[in-house]
């Protein structure tokens, strides 16, 4: 009975030793300082993406001038989001003619070694006057394929057909929507009168919306994009015209006593909000589509005008003078209470919600010139996005909240720009003569 | 009664075997995680020690190493491989590993350096001291304060002096002999301008051997902080340089977004496949972007030469875009 204990006792005590001894001399090893290192700043600040062009098939002369062309678009339409930084295509160690457009047939090393973290393969084959595409995108480094893609199509419908594809590659990376399906409208006055004009997103496909030769302002999109209200002369006097953009012409025509003037169109329902001088001095009031007053939202002495809804339709920021000088506030539409944001200069204009509802670009005086800010809601963390540029003014944010369309004098004569939420990338967006401004980005 | 008694024997031996396994397999099964919970890396730096130490015992340069190297790696070291492989280096380096598992000690790769390569090798100079290297500097040293002083006139004379204690230690003082006898002959040809020249110049030499013997004696750590500070600056700025982040993917520029990223780096500059997050940001595109860096950097620049370790690290690379505001 007696010595089984007793080996008990000696095994579990050579076990426990050798635990001990195994905690004393293994960390040796293992309990080196760890050192660190500090990598604060990216190089890039973009995702850098290589687009190749397509692989086309047959392989005469037509079908590659349409693989060119579409790659050079869909590099175009990507670039235009500010996410991609477009690698050059002299350092491709790739051609797709040659290699292949599926996973399995590129080496993805040769893309990773120029930089890539990203790739879109197209392979496009020509059949009579349709085109079938094949896009995907992958993931360089892990060879994964995030985004495949096969559309059928006419010559004519390839812008069509990349920018379906751009936001699938959207949605996938972001999780968000794209807004290539958006359009711009705005303000031009190169035929001598300020008429209004509507383009794609990226500028292309220009078409002018009014021939009445006279003066059209602040044009504004509903949400769902099918109706257009904006101010016009057309009568003598400020109206506001509210036009349906789908279909056969028809729309309403507003008209109170004073002026009507910068509609703004409720995110979720079909009315809208706009800046009325019935009362004596302009107050803003809360109208239906057709033009009915639901009802008076400011109860004030001074101007109110340019109201901008909040994107869950609970607030409007809106211009006032109450204080003396234009300065942003905010109306809550449910407890009637008014929030002033802004207290720096002494006038700030144009106030406009971003889609994600946290923050609100405005147009600022400074220094005798206007430029383009950003501020939170409650009016901390301002920060300015244009600079040294002429003025800048009327901001308008993409429907997905990255990019901002404002107008600028930094050419000379006003012209329509966009930069990212950050302000940077600003370019112009389109060349006509003559002014344009006033943009306003449809949802 | 004594078939009895054999049979509570018996059960009683059954007893006490139960417990015995039991006991021992929960104390094992303890132990093994133990282990697991402390040393997680345990098993995979004992696998790369030995894949590392071969390579310094050739003692092939930096470029020619990567061509063992190149199969560890999956994916990223493709390209840059393909052009350095030299087969018959790595068939050479194919049938030592298994003796040179045992010798892990940084000095035994140094003597063979000169053999092969001794250009390649500029601040190993004082190689052929190396061979003991244990005994060259303790008579060094002596010499040494004696060069400190500033009575250098006295120094020239004592060398020839000292001449004849040559049988004393005859095979550690042959290149000071070397030298001594040089000396003679320039202080009897030249001028004392030039004595004191090459005087400088042994200084010189004896401080270099010092210092290496420091770095062999005490240990890479104290000597090497300023070298490992600029090899740390340089990887940092490598690393920079790859590290593309969309700055709208990751909410502006003023986000307090961090990941820690623990990386090793061997001597040749080749980032070990097992990197790990000690902390990730909780952003997946910013985390992805992180790894994404640290791939498109590798190989990274070779450790210094001082630094006598196969591997560096774990390091924790801290991944803040800080720099954005």
């Amino acid at each position: 009975m007696r010595i089984p204990d007793l080996k008990i006792k000696n095994i579990s005590s050579i076990i426990v030793s050798v635990v001990l001894i195994s905690m004393c001399v293994l960390p040796a090893d293992a309990q080196r300082v760890i050192d660190y290192i500090d990598i604060t700043n990216p190089y890039l600040r973009k995702i850098p993406i290589a687009i190749p062009v397509f692989r086309y098939t047959p392989e005469t002369s037509p079908s590659k001038n349409i693989a060119t062309e579409m790659t050079q678009v869909l590099s175009q339409t990507l670039e235009f989001t500010g996410f991609f930084k477009m690698l050059s295509k002299k350092a491709f160690l790739e051609d797709l003619q040659k290699t292949g457009i599926t996973g399995s047939s590129l080496n993805f090393k040769n893309w990773t070694a120029i930089g890539a973290e990203l790739l879109v393969t197209g392979g496009i084959h020509v059949q009579n006057k349709l085109v079938v595409v094949e896009l995907r995108l992958f993931d360089t480094f892990s060879g994964r394929l995030l985004v495949g893609k096969k559309y059928k199509g006419w010559h004519n419908d390839i812008r069509k057909i990349v920018r379906r594809f751009c936001n699938e590659v959207i949605e996938r990376l972001t999780g968000n929507k794209g807004f290539f399906d958006s359009q711009i409208v705005f303000v031009s006055s190169h035929t001598g009168h300020k008429e209004i004009y509507t383009c794609d997103f990226d500028g292309y496909n220009v078409k002018q919306i009014t021939f009445n030769r006279s003066i059209n302002l602040t044009p504004a999109w509903s949400h769902d994009k099918e109706w257009l209200a904006y101010t016009s002369y057309a009568r003598n006097k400020p109206d506001l015209y509210i036009r349906h953009m789908v279909g056969k012409k028809r729309g309403f025509y507003v008209s109170f006593k004073g002026h009507s003037i910068t509609p703004a169109w409720h995110p979720k329902r079909l009315e809208f909000a706009a800046a009325l001088s019935r009362p004596g001095n302009s107050e803003l009031y809360l109208l239906t589509r057709t033009g009915k007053i639901i009802k008076r939202l400011t109860y004030d002495w001074g101007i109110d005008v340019s109201p901008s809804w909040s994107p869950d339709g609970k607030s409007i920021a809106f211009v006032s003078n109450r204080s003396g000088n234009a300065h942003i506030y905010i109306y809550g539409i449910n407890s009637g209470k008014i929030k002033r944001l802004t207290y720096e200069g002494k006038y700030n204009v144009s106030p406009t919600w971003s889609p994600k509802g946290d923050r609100v670009a405005f147009c600022g005086r400074m220094n005798e010139r206007f430029n383009i800010y950003v501020m939170n809601v409650d009016g901390s963390r301002k920060m300015q996005l244009t600079r040294n540029s002429g003025n800048n003014e009327s901001p308008n944010w993409s429907p997905d909240g990255n990019l901002i369309v404002f107008s600028s004098t930094r050419t000379g004569k006003s012209k329509i720009y966009v930069m990212t939420a950050y302000g940077t990338d600003q370019r112009q967006l389109l060349s006509l003569s003559g002014e344009q401004f006033d943009p306003n980005w449809s949802k | 009664m004594y078939a009895a008694n054999d049979y509570l024997v018996r059960s009683d031996i059954k007893k006490t075997t139960w417990a015995l396994t039991i006991g021992s397999s929960a104390v094992m099964h303890l132990l093994f995680f133990v282990l697991i919970f402390f040393f997680p890396g345990l098993g995979q730096t004992k696998k790369n020690i030995p894949a590392i130490i071969d390579i310094d015992l050739v003692s092939v340069t930096e470029k020619e190493i990567q061509t063992p190297d190149f199969d560890e790696y999956d994916t990223t070291t493709d390209m840059d491989a393909l052009d350095q492989v030299e087969p018959s280096e790595s068939v050479d380096q194919a049938e030592e590993p298994v003796q040179q598992d045992k010798i892990y000690e940084p000095k035994t790769y140094q003597p063979l350096t000169p053999i092969e390569q001794p250009k390649n090798y500029k601040p190993l100079k004082p190689k052929p001291e190396l061979i003991q290297p244990e005994k060259i500097p303790e008579p060094k040293q002596k010499q040494a304060p004696e060069t400190d002083p500033v009575k250098r006139p006295q120094i020239e004379e004592i060398k020839p002096i000292e001449k004849p204690s040559r049988p004393e230690t005859p095979k550690i003082k042959r290149s000071l002999k070397k030298r001594t006898i040089k000396k003679e002959q320039i202080a009897r040809n030249k001028k004392k301008r030039q004595l004191t020249d090459t005087f400088r110049q042994l200084q010189q030499k004896v401080r270099i051997d010092e210092a290496r013997k420091r770095i062999q004696q005490v240990g890479e750590k104290k000597s090497s902080v300023e070298l490992m500070d600029i090899y740390r600056a340089e990887v940092m700025s490598r690393i920079s340089r790859n590290w593309a982040v969309s700055v709208q993917m990751i909410g502006g520029y003023e986000t307090n977004l961090s990941a820690i990223l623990v990386i090793k780096i061997m001597r040749n500059g080749y980032i070990q496949p097992d990197m790990w997050f000690e902390k990730t940001s909780g952003n997946d595109y910013f985390d992805e972007c992180a790894i994404k860096a640290v791939k498109k950097s590798n190989p990274l620049p070779p450790l210094p030469s001082a630094y006598l370790r196969p591997v560096y690290g774990p390091v924790g690379l801290t991944f803040t875009p800080s720099g954005l505001k």
